[in-house]
């Protein structure tokens, strides 16, 4: 029932032809080098999918099910670290296994649902708003060990030397290995589009959305509230893993400067500017808020006596004034349903 | 056989005794009324009978099975189903899906049916939407079905409670208040159709306020005061019983 209807083509089949294809294609020796002007989008591109995946996971998570989730980067900041940490080959400083990439995208995953089972046992069962502060917290927390157990982790320094497989396998360099990035990461996030939209359209959202309105009740008429609600936790806790081990093995690297609160406070954002629990409006609300910012960078550039730091201030405020506009004029978000959000606009 | 027997059930709040020693049973086919005044425990009852709320101690046999402090939703599958004081539609979903949400065994709400979008699951779902149709037909919302259910009256909110009560084919209903702030033409259709479920073999536990109602539905009263079973008996004798009269319809 969005407002935001494509014509209908199964999301989840075309993602897994997608990602056949652009296996297919990092196998074969045929690379696209994209022109050099265009690298600053594409590399927003990379970020956008990298989020997207998270999104996915929390759009899951709040839109659909209620639960308040405020650290989405603490997943996708333990996934990253596992999969850098497992894999990296004598890193600067901090410690580096030396596994196959495989192992680590395994392990990034099993990691952030490792925290995921852990989180969600101890606070779903409390109110809605322990379990906000506890993710907002524990986010922190990671935050700050990544930072402070710098003989690990590498510090604010980060771990070096992790493996490159996508780079790796393409070959002819010069953005060749960008584009062959976002093929990848956009058929990946498309099938995770579409399983996590069959989950939602399906009977399954519908005892989520049920929980979103009324624990009690749904508990009542026979669901079993908590083993949803813990499930649902875990598989966006596992998406966010996913992505940060994607994002770590597209950088080489992983650094305490990926995972802060900015990744947390943007896919929320972007969810509540395109419409909580409309499975394509939260990523249309994404790509706003990510060209956005792309758009005041430039911006930026027709002002030479504003320093950087003092515009990215400015924009934070800009996209602050982004959302109260919405929240004001369009509570239910653009492409949201003000039915189900119980949004008066 | 008994079907529900509640025996010695005890719950306190801090120094504050909310249900003391309450021991009653219900009859397959029966409507018993529960009525006492504003704070006598009623609720809470109904809240420990359906796993809502844990009691202290005391046990529940419900179908010849020990559920005392078993979970609400396991409760629910095994036919015994409640309805709250409040009308608590899901206001965010459409009147259809919550009639739809109790389904009972529907391979749909598990992840892996779900996402394969398997033949056993669209099965359950067609069948679920006939006999959700059925429902909406004998309430007379279905007309209404595809709205949110937040724009209904609340007379039709009643209505769609019932239902989707039914959904999970109970052989009792625990109705909380269900004739507070209906109108008297609606009280009557409830009414009607409470009895006309009762016909087809449901049981019914019904608490309420207006003794008047209740009088010509039920087969037989509980009167609680104070977290203890004053009296039990069928209208007439509760409506004659001295104590009752003392305690609850006052002066």
């Amino acid at each position: 029932m969005s407002r935001f209807e494509l014509p209908e083509i199964d999301a989840t089949r075309a993602g897994l032809v997608l990602f056949v294809a652009s296996v297919i294609f990092l196998y074969s020796p045929v690379f696209i080098r994209p022109p050099s002007g265009t690298f600053v989008f594409l590399e927003l591109a990379v970020l956008f999918l990298l989020y997207a995946l998270i999104l996915i996971g929390l759009n899951l998570q709040f839109g659909h099910t209620g639960l308040v989730n405020f650290g989405p980067v603490a997943f996708f900041a333990v996934g990253g670290y596992a999969a850098a940490i497992l894999t990296a080959n004598d890193p600067y400083r901090a410690v580096g296994l030396g596994f196959a990439w495989p192992v680590g995208l395994v392990a990034g995953v099993l990691a952030a649902v490792a925290l995921g089972v852990l989180l969600g046992f101890s606070t779903l069962k409390l109110r809605d708003d322990f379990l906000a502060i506890v993710t907002l917290a524990v986010a922190e927390i990671i935050q700050g060990l990544t930072i402070t157990f710098r003989d690990v982790t590498g510090g604010s320094i980060g771990l070096q030397n992790v493996p490159r497989p996508i780079a790796d396998m393409t070959g002819g360099g010069g953005g060749a290995e960008l584009f062959a990035t976002i093929v990848v990461l956009g058929s990946v996030c498309l099938l995770a589009y579409g399983v996590f939209h069959r989950l939602s359209a399906s009977p399954y959202g519908r005892v989520l959305r049920a929980i979103r309105a009324d624990e009690q009740v749904t508990e009542t008429l026979g669901k079993r509230v908590f083993r949803y609600k813990l499930v649902v936790f875990i598989y966006g806790a596992a998406i966010g893993g996913l992505a940060g081990a994607l994002l770590v093995f597209y950088n080489g690297a992983a650094s305490a400067s990926f995972f802060t609160i900015d990744v947390t406070v943007i896919v929320w954002i972007g969810m509540l500017v395109g419409g909580a629990g409309s499975d394509r409006g939260v990523l249309g609300g994404l790509a706003l808020i990510m060209g956005f910012q792309l758009f005041t960078r430039f911006l930026n550039d027709l002002l030479p006596f504003v320093t950087q730091d003092q515009f990215a201030s400015i924009r934070l405020v800009l996209v602050g004034l982004l959302l109260m506009l919405v929240v004001k004029y369009r509570p239910e978000g653009i492409w949201g349903t003000a039915e189900e959000l119980e949004a008066d606009s | 056989m008994t079907l529900l027997e509640v025996d010695g059930l005890h719950r306190s709040f801090g120094s504050l005794v909310a249900v003391d020693d309450v021991t009653f049973e219900i009859e397959p086919g029966e409507i018993v009324g529960m009525i006492g005044p504003n704070g006598a425990g009623k609720t809470t009852t109904f809240n420990c009978i359906s796993g809502v709320l844990a009691s202290d101690a005391g046990t529940v046999t419900f179908d010849g099975e020990d559920v005392t402090n078993v979970p609400a939703y396991e409760l629910a599958r095994s036919g015994l189903v409640r309805t709250f004081q409040q009308t608590r539609e899901l206001s965010t979903m459409t009147v259809e899906a919550n009639v739809l949400l109790p389904t009972p065994a529907h391979p749909g709400e598990r992840a892996w049916h779900a996402i394969t979008r398997s033949e056993a699951s669209q099965q359950r779902e067609r069948e679920a939407r006939k006999r959700a149709m059925e429902l909406l037909d004998v309430f007379d919302i279905r007309s209404k079905a595809d709205e949110y259910a937040g724009t209904l009256s609340g007379g039709q909110r009643k209505l769609l409670e019932l239902a989707r009560a039914l959904m999970l084919d109970p052989t009792m209903l625990m109705l909380d208040e269900p004739f507070a702030g209906v109108n008297p033409t609606l009280t009557t259709e409830l009414v009607a159709h409470l009895e006309s479920l009762n016909d087809d073999g449901l049981s019914l536990l019904i608490i309420e306020h207006e003794l008047e109602t209740l009088t010509d539905l039920v087969d037989r009263l509980i009167v609680l005061t104070d977290g203890r079973v004053l009296a039990t008996g069928t209208p007439a004798e509760i409506t004659s019983n001295e104590e009752v009269i003392d305690a609850y319809l006052g002066n």
